[in-house]
């Protein structure tokens, strides 16, 4: 049997062989693979031709749904032998639907298109009260915490959760993006967001851009970062 | 007919699923069957024949039977035996639709309707999308001050009204929805059509919120529709069902909608087409309705395309083949084109696709009264086409779309389309939509 490699990883990944995906992960542990190059060169960058076919209309949204149930059991394996500097994952998302909104297609992508560009993603639901994502948020230690509102009537759930964050004392502590149908950068600035973006695509580089990760040249401009809340985060952070 | 307590054991009981596992079963499921019956979507015959259709049909009533719904609050899959399913179609087929709402002479009606049939749709034209306090009882007005508007599908709603912000679930919601249906019959009164239908609700879409509009001289059975949709694929919740049971026991026309993602779980036109086809027939499963407006819509939330307009057709004909169900859409173009000609080519060109694939109400005429009048207009026009002439025309008119399309930036708000005192429509932007008339003329549209 011939040794595995990390193109085969990647390969396995892109073609969602789920199965023989985590056998090559577990195969190339014991061979003694690099367990970093398994994760980026394989498992990651297999996620990102899942992503490309999408954006060319060759996988579909049920094709992204399986890249990320691929994907899972690979890195999790592979997690355990990383270097503790090494940089897996590009952060951890909480992401759901604000209190009325019952809308789930518009997060899923948002989801699937932050997982396969390496981020944790943690989907919690629809209808979900602005106190869980702050509960859940801390739960699962994220960086960034994701609203949809799809209904000019659950927007006003986002700018709930920043000023509970406010009250908590952990507004600096997470960046809160939001998304839909009726938002907008106008919307996002106004109540004092760390973000938004236009569709999912566009969510990766805010994304990116929120938790300090280089941007690819060819990035998605239909997003708004919150410079000013960035530049005084960066201050913030240095002082902790 | 299933009824509808039966549903809170379908709820209860079915089989647990992760949304996930429930979406990619949905996927795979409509592949195998849109390749099992050879349906396949055809850019130069927008309007569907009947082998496609019956196909369709057969192919979304497996795919109920095939998959369920999936409830999101209980994570359970609401399961349904293929005799229930076809129990409900020959109940439907027995029942063709014939929905009265309004009262005395603001009477409209929502019947089943063969594309063949030579009376035009239903103008349910609504008053659509986000207005503004000071402009939303003039917008209303602009719509049903036109003879040819017989309801309000939907009125609009409003972001803020005042310092509040209509917020779902809470007090701000009701108050505002209590204001917009004061506005509602301010309009009314001054078009002089105090007893027309006024459809959906607005702003307000909470199950608290929507008891809280419905009472004399608010909403009753006779002048409202209660959305109770299942949101695409396939997913409802125990609010969906609460307001249809809320519907049957006041007597209430629920309003059922259909609508599925094109490239998103469902790959392309004929994909959507069957989902389109499974989620009326879940719709009416539990809610009993008569109606069923159509959205297939890609997942850039745009439509009015080739492969949309195919997926409608599709849907469609299938019911009109083997539902009663009176079926409708919004005729609108996209949101950058509002109130712009090139929004009402690509409304002419949903007109000559849906006449003739058995459409009987527009459920949304455009973004002004105007372009109701003039979606009217080209609705009755459609009635004299063939499939195969109305194909021609629509395909003349999606190449001169095509054109435009590019250009498409912003929306032109109302306020700049319509003159806010006399309620009419600006020279400019009146002579640029008359001006769409007569290219339309000139396509082939045949106006009397």
């Amino acid at each position: 049997m011939d040794k595995v490699t990390v193109e085969a990883i990647k390969d396995a990944v892109w073609k969602l062989e789920k199965q023989k995906a985590c056998d090559l992960v577990q195969r190339g542990l014991a061979e003694g693979l690099d367990p970093v190059a398994m994760l980026q060169q394989g498992v990651i960058a297999g996620l990102q031709v899942v992503g490309e076919k999408f954006g060319a209309r060759e996988y579909f949204l049920a094709e992204l749904v399986m890249g990320g149930k691929v994907s899972e059991p690979c890195i999790e394996l592979i997690t355990p032998h990383l270097p503790p500097s090494t940089e897996g994952r590009a952060g951890t998302v909480v992401i759901g639907a604000v209190t009325g909104d019952l809308h789930t297609i518009g997060y899923g992508l948002v989801s699937t298109q932050l997982e396969l560009n390496g981020f944790k993603v943690h989907k919690i639901g629809i209808n979900i009260p602005s106190m869980q994502f702050i509960e859940k948020a801390q739960e699962f230690g994220a960086d960034i915490i994701g609203l949809s509102a799809f209904l000019v009537t659950t927007i006003p759930y986002c700018p709930e959760v920043i000023a509970y964050l406010q009250d908590m004392g952990l507004r600096d502590r997470y960046k809160v993006i939001i998304g839909g149908t009726e938002t907008t950068a106008a919307k996002a600035e106004a109540m004092d967001a760390d973000g938004w973006a236009l569709n999912a695509v566009s969510a990766v580089p805010l994304c990116r851009r929120l938790v300090n990760k280089p941007l690819a040249a060819n990035a998605p401009k239909d997003w708004w970062a919150n410079e000013k809340r960035l530049a005084g985060a960066g201050q913030q952070g240095a002082a902790r | 007919m299933i009824p509808i307590m039966d549903f809170q054991r379908r709820s209860v009981t079915g089989p647990v699923m992760q949304a996930d596992d429930f979406d990619l079963e949905f996927a795979m499921k409509v592949r195998a069957l849109v390749r099992d019956y050879e349906i396949r979507y055809d850019p130069a015959q927008l309007i569907v024949d009947d082998r496609t259709a019956d196909a369709v049909f057969a192919a979304g009533l497996e795919l109920l039977a095939g998959v369920g719904l999936y409830h999101m609050e209980t994570r359970r899959v609401v399961r349904y035996e293929r005799a229930e399913l076809e129990q409900i179609a020959q109940e439907s087929r027995a029942r063709p639709a014939d929905v009265t709402l309004g009262r005395g002479r603001d009477t409209m009606f929502l019947r089943y309707r063969r594309g063949s049939d030579a009376w035009a749709p239903t103008n349910y034209a609504g008053a659509p999308t986000v207005a503004e306090e000071a402009w939303f009882i003039e917008y209303v007005q602009s719509f049903v001050q036109e003879p040819s508007v017989a309801g309000i599908g939907i009125p609009p709603g409003l972001a803020r009204l005042g310092n509040i912000e209509p917020k779902a679930g809470t007090l701000s919601e009701v108050a505002v929805g209590l204001w917009e249906q004061a506005a509602l019959q301010e309009a009314l009164r001054r078009a002089g059509r105090p007893d027309l239908n006024l459809g959906l609700l607005g702003t307000v879409s909470t199950f608290g919120g929507t008891l809280a509009m419905m009472g004399p001289g608010l909403r009753e059975a006779w002048n409202t529709q209660i959305g109770i949709h299942i949101l695409p694929e396939q997913k409802l919740d125990w609010s969906r069902l609460l307001l249809a049971q809320y519907c049957q026991n006041r007597g209430i026309e629920p309003w059922q909608s259909s609508m599925s993602c094109l490239g998103g779980l469902c790959r392309d036109a004929a994909d959507t087409a069957v989902g389109m086809v499974a989620n009326a027939l879940g719709q009416l499963s539990y809610a009993h309705g008569a109606t069923m407006s159509f959205f297939p819509s890609h997942l850039d939330g745009t439509w009015a395309t080739r492969d949309s307009h195919w997926a409608f057709s599709a849907a469609a004909r299938a019911c009109e083949r083997h539902l009663g169900l009176a079926v409708g859409t919004s005729i609108s173009g996209i949101v950058p084109s509002w109130r712009t000609p090139l929004s009402l080519l690509q409304s002419a060109a949903i007109v000559a696709v849906y006449v003739p694939s058995g459409m009987s109400y527009s459920w949304i005429s455009g973004h002004t009264g105007l372009e109701a009048r003039l979606i009217n207009e080209m609705m009755e026009a459609a009635t004299r086409l063939s499939a195969g002439q109305a194909n021609e025309l629509a395909q003349r008119i999606m190449r001169r779309v095509d054109e435009l399309l590019p250009a498409a930036r912003e929306p032109l708000p109302f306020p700049q389309a319509y003159d806010l005192k006399t309620v009419t429509p600006l020279p400019d932007y009146e002579a640029g939509m008359l001006r769409v008339r007569d290219e339309l003329a000139a396509l082939g549209m045949p106006y009397r």
